[in-house]
């Protein structure tokens, strides 16, 4: 449990750093946008799925 | 005396608590250098100090705060009528005391009204000042819009859907409670507008007026920003019961269609108040921190807070009705002794209206200059959104349809529901295409439109349900012949006044303004004289309310000999609704459907409480 | 009035659904005040389309890493109260409230430092955006803050850790809108 978040984390990391990266290496105002677009929703679901445990919503129980 | 202490408890903190934000404002702002005292500033934060005050004082803190802080939660059990006074989390007080609120701030709007008409009856009247005529016909559609949004939703959201799907109360007592006490603070908030000079720009509060006149707007914002919360919580809370706490068999197929109603009501409560509160915290920070989302000089656009506007406030729309259309079809059918018709296209409706508000918001706006690409989208769209609605009248004739109609006050204000609606839906038509809207915005015939959707729609569709569940909520019976002369009274008042209001909007007849062409003085003054005459038909309501609830005869547990569960317990149910817990077999409107049984109480030691609808054909 | 109240038991016994009703209300109160955040983001984008003025990158790439790494945190100490590790879940939950507290001190330079105003569309939707996520912070590290202060005290358990999840849960959220946020406000367009 532990470690798929730790390992979580660091996919976030690298992709926040990436993202910055790319964003101020592209020039073309599109393909920024949509790049960066899908980041942020790729983040932001990793987040949801493993650290807000968005499953256990419809699982319903606590799981551990 | 509980009720006094706990109120006054409320009022204290809530009072302290807004003083005291006022003058941490003010130290601070001389701390550093500013002038002590600004107004918009200063109410701002006493305001959220005095709003946080209030519901600690009325009883969040004993039943909710003290856990956050590791304490032990207490709730003080009020005998009684006192129960309204303190922070119950009992769904069937919260429903009571919402339709008791919006009751009372529906009668103060409408004398609100009385003025506008009398105001309006001579072209050139001194009865009210410019000034004035502004505020009294800002807090008219504030208030009216707020009674429009809670009334049926609060009244009989919380009062009958936890009972109808089986469940002992909603899925979160504590924050339903908050949501009702948060609208004392609103209602009190609008009511102290005038001391600050007054609003000025109609309930719409656009920009730049609004960022610019009097600090009475910042009241304003405050005011709905809290109502927005309080509505937003609500509909969460009807979402998570709606899901989980249905009764075992009571399927989504099963579920009575008010509560598919609130279901949908819900979710566009959820998903598009925000829009509203948004749009004033914009104006709140433009006012208080001086930012410049509308100001043009500096790059803001006046625009954007029209879009962000009506973002909410067309769905706001369909908050306001669907409710009102939900217990229309729950009357309808047990009136007409007939299973509903199309039951699963009113659903269908239901969602359709769901899905189409959110992309319908720009029609209020086809003359306020936004770019004309969106012109002919907006129009389709709108008018796509009569085919739901089409659904739901589908559903509603088809029911009718011979059917054994069994015309008591709750149905004839259904029927009326069919006629007013219908009307304007009709009249929507010109305001949703283009051209017709051009030469038609801003007039009378969009005065008169709304009021035929939404009064005609929605409030009729209140009182239909407040007769109709009167004898759940009291246990007694109100006299049948005082509410059939309140209905004819009030729906042939009702259509003069609004049927001709159409004609001055054709001539161009401004709305908002206190005064008018001379030519229009004849229909005006004939508006305003039926105008009086609807003001006046709630007198009859009003006493038979009143002496009905203390003096009616007993009504019993069913009067209405209807299937749906909250008739299968006792005037009014006990204390979490169901001494057993109930077990939902067949269609709720199986009306003369042979052993079709809605409600079973397999554990119940003695038969349940009611003649459990079996049917029930005739009269 | 009412009729046969059962006194005995009321308010005592506990919906069988109850941990799946809290999680659901939650969820649908994010995704509520998701739509509040999305409405400030779409006035951005309306007054300025993608232009940014000039942000401090390094400030806001920095301040990105450090609400990352509290949501890390939070998610370490959650996953610690949930095998009754107490201590690790201490600290988890005070290093969380330290970055977010390092994070607003991080916004409230950025805001003092700014050479943008007030007086411009994007200043103006700079210091909305920002001031309301902060603002939503600060009320987490709040909440943060009485959760720590109940475990400090002895308080939950893997059996009954609700409201500390829930507020981490809460945490995580605040991270999400800034992962929207932070492009939007830095990166969308090339920085001058």
């Amino acid at each position: 449990m532990l470690k798929t978040g730790m390992q979580v984390a660091a996919i976030l990391a690298v992709m926040t750093i990436l993202e910055y990266i790319f964003a101020v290496t592209v020039p073309n105002d599109l393909v920024r946008f949509i790049g960066l677009s899908a980041t942020a929703l790729t983040k932001a679901g990793l987040i949801m799925w493993f650290f807000m445990h968005l499953p256990r919503a419809w699982r319903g129980e606590e799981a551990h | 005396m509980y009720a006094a202490t706990s109120v006054a408890g409320g009022l204290g903190t809530g009072l302290i608590s807004f003083y005291i934000g006022i003058a941490i404002t003010a130290a601070l702002r001389a701390a550093f250098g500013y002038n002590a005292w600004d107004t918009d500033l200063n109410v701002t934060i006493g305001f959220v100090f005095g709003l946080i005050g209030w519901i600690m004082g009325i009883g969040a803190w004993g039943s909710w705060g003290r856990e956050w802080f590791g304490m032990k939660t207490y709730a003080r059990k009020a005998p009684g009528w006192q129960r309204y006074f303190t922070f119950c989390t009992d769904h069937k007080v919260i429903g009571i005391q919402y339709l008791v609120t919006f009751m009372i701030i529906f009668f103060m709007a409408g004398l609100l009204a009385m003025g506008i008409r009398t105001q309006l009856a001579q072209s050139d009247s001194t009865f009210l000042s410019n000034g004035q005529y502004n505020a009294v016909m800002s807090m008219h559609g504030i208030m009216m819009v707020a009674v429009a949004v809670a009334a049926v939703i609060g009244g009989f959201g919380n009062y009958a859907v936890p009972i109808m799907i089986g469940a002992d109360d909603m899925a979160f007592p504590r924050l339903n409670a908050l949501s009702f006490w948060l609208v004392p603070v609103t209602a009190v908030t609008l009511l102290t507008t005038p001391f600050l000079g007054g609003l000025d720009h109609g309930w719409t509060a656009y920009p730049p007026l609004s960022v610019f006149t009097n600090s009475s707007q910042t009241l304003f914002d405050l005011a709905i920003i809290t109502f927005g919360l309080s509505s937003i919580l609500s509909g969460l809370n009807f979402i998570v019961t709606i899901i989980y706490m249905r009764a075992p068999g009571m399927t989504w197929g099963k579920l009575p269609i008010f509560v598919w109603a609130m279901f949908t009501t819900a979710w566009l409560a959820l998903l598009y108040t925000q829009g509203f509160a948004v749009a004033l915290f914009m104006i709140v920070l433009s006012r208080v921190a001086g930012l410049s989302f509308f100001d043009a000089a500096k790059g803001g656009d006046p625009i954007l807070y029209q879009h962000v506007f009506w973002f909410y406030s067309h769905p706001a729309v369909y908050i306001m009705v669907l409710p009102g259309l939900g217990v229309f079809l729950e009357v309808i059918t047990h009136f007409s002794r007939k299973p509903l018709f199309a039951y699963k296209y009113a659903v269908g409706g239901f969602m359709g209206i769901l899905g189409l508000s959110g992309v319908v918001w720009a029609h209020h706006m086809f003359t306020s200059g936004m770019p004309n690409y969106l012109h002919g989208p907006i129009l389709v769209t709108t008018e796509m959104i009569s085919i739901p609605t089409g659904l739901v009248f589908l559903s509603a004739l088809g029911t009718i349809w011979m059917g054994k109609l069994w015309l008591r006050a709750p149905m004839l204000f259904a029927l009326a529901v069919l006629v007013n609606f219908a009307c304007g839906g009709v009249t929507g038509i010109f305001l949703a295409d283009v051209p017709t809207d051009i030469h038609l915005h801003d007039t009378y015939f969009v005065v008169a439109h709304f009021h035929y959707t939404i009064v005609g729609g929605e409030i009729f569709a209140l009182f239909a349900g407040i007769y109709f569940w009167f004898p759940k909520m009291t246990g007694r019976m109100y006299n049948e012949r005082l509410a059939q002369i309140h209905f004819w009274w009030m729906f042939i008042a009702f259509n003069v006044t609004f049927f001709t209001m159409h004609w001055p909007g054709i001539e161009g007849m401004n709305r908002r303004i206190s005064t008018y062409p001379h030519s229009l003085q004849a229909v005006n003054l004939f508006i305003s004289i039926s105008a009086f005459s609807l003001g006046a038909s709630f007198i009859p309501f009003i006493w038979n309310m009143l002496y009905s609830w203390a003096r009616g005869p007993v009504a019993g547990p069913n009067p209405w000999r209807a299937r749906t569960l909250e008739w299968q317990v006792s005037s009014p149910p006990p204390l979490e609704n169901f001494p057993t817990p109930p077990v939902v077999r067949d269609h709720p409107y199986d009306y003369g459907v042979p052993g079709s049984v809605h409600g079973l109480f397999p554990n119940a030691g003695a038969p349940a409480p009611a003649p459990a609808g079996g049917g029930g054909g005739g009269q | 009035m009412a009729v046969a109240a059962p006194a005995a038991g009321h308010g005592h016994h506990v919906h069988p659904k109850r941990a799946a009703m809290n999680r659901v209300g939650l969820w649908l109160f994010f995704f509520s005040e998701s739509i509040v955040f999305a409405l400030l983001a779409m006035t951005r984008f309306y007054l300025k389309g993608i232009e940014i003025d000039k942000v401090d990158q390094a400030l806001g790439l920095g301040i990105t890493i450090i609400l990352l790494a509290s949501s890390v945190s939070a998610f370490t100490a959650e996953t610690a109260i949930e095998h009754d590790r107490r201590t690790l879940a201490s600290w988890g939950l005070f290093i969380t409230i330290a970055l977010g507290v390092l994070f607003a001190f991080g916004v409230a330079f950025e805001w003092y430092t700014a050479e943008f105003t007030k007086d411009s569309a994007f200043g103006t939707a700079f210091f909305t955006m920002t001031g309301m996520h902060a603002f939503h912070v600060i009320s987490g590290v709040f909440m943060l803050g009485l959760v720590w202060a109940q475990l400090l005290r002895g308080r939950y358990s893997s059996k009954d850790h609700w409201p500390f999840s829930g507020i981490v849960m809460y945490w995580h959220f605040v991270d999400i809108v800034w992962v929207f946020f932070y492009p939007a406000l830095y990166l969308v367009s090339t920085p001058k």
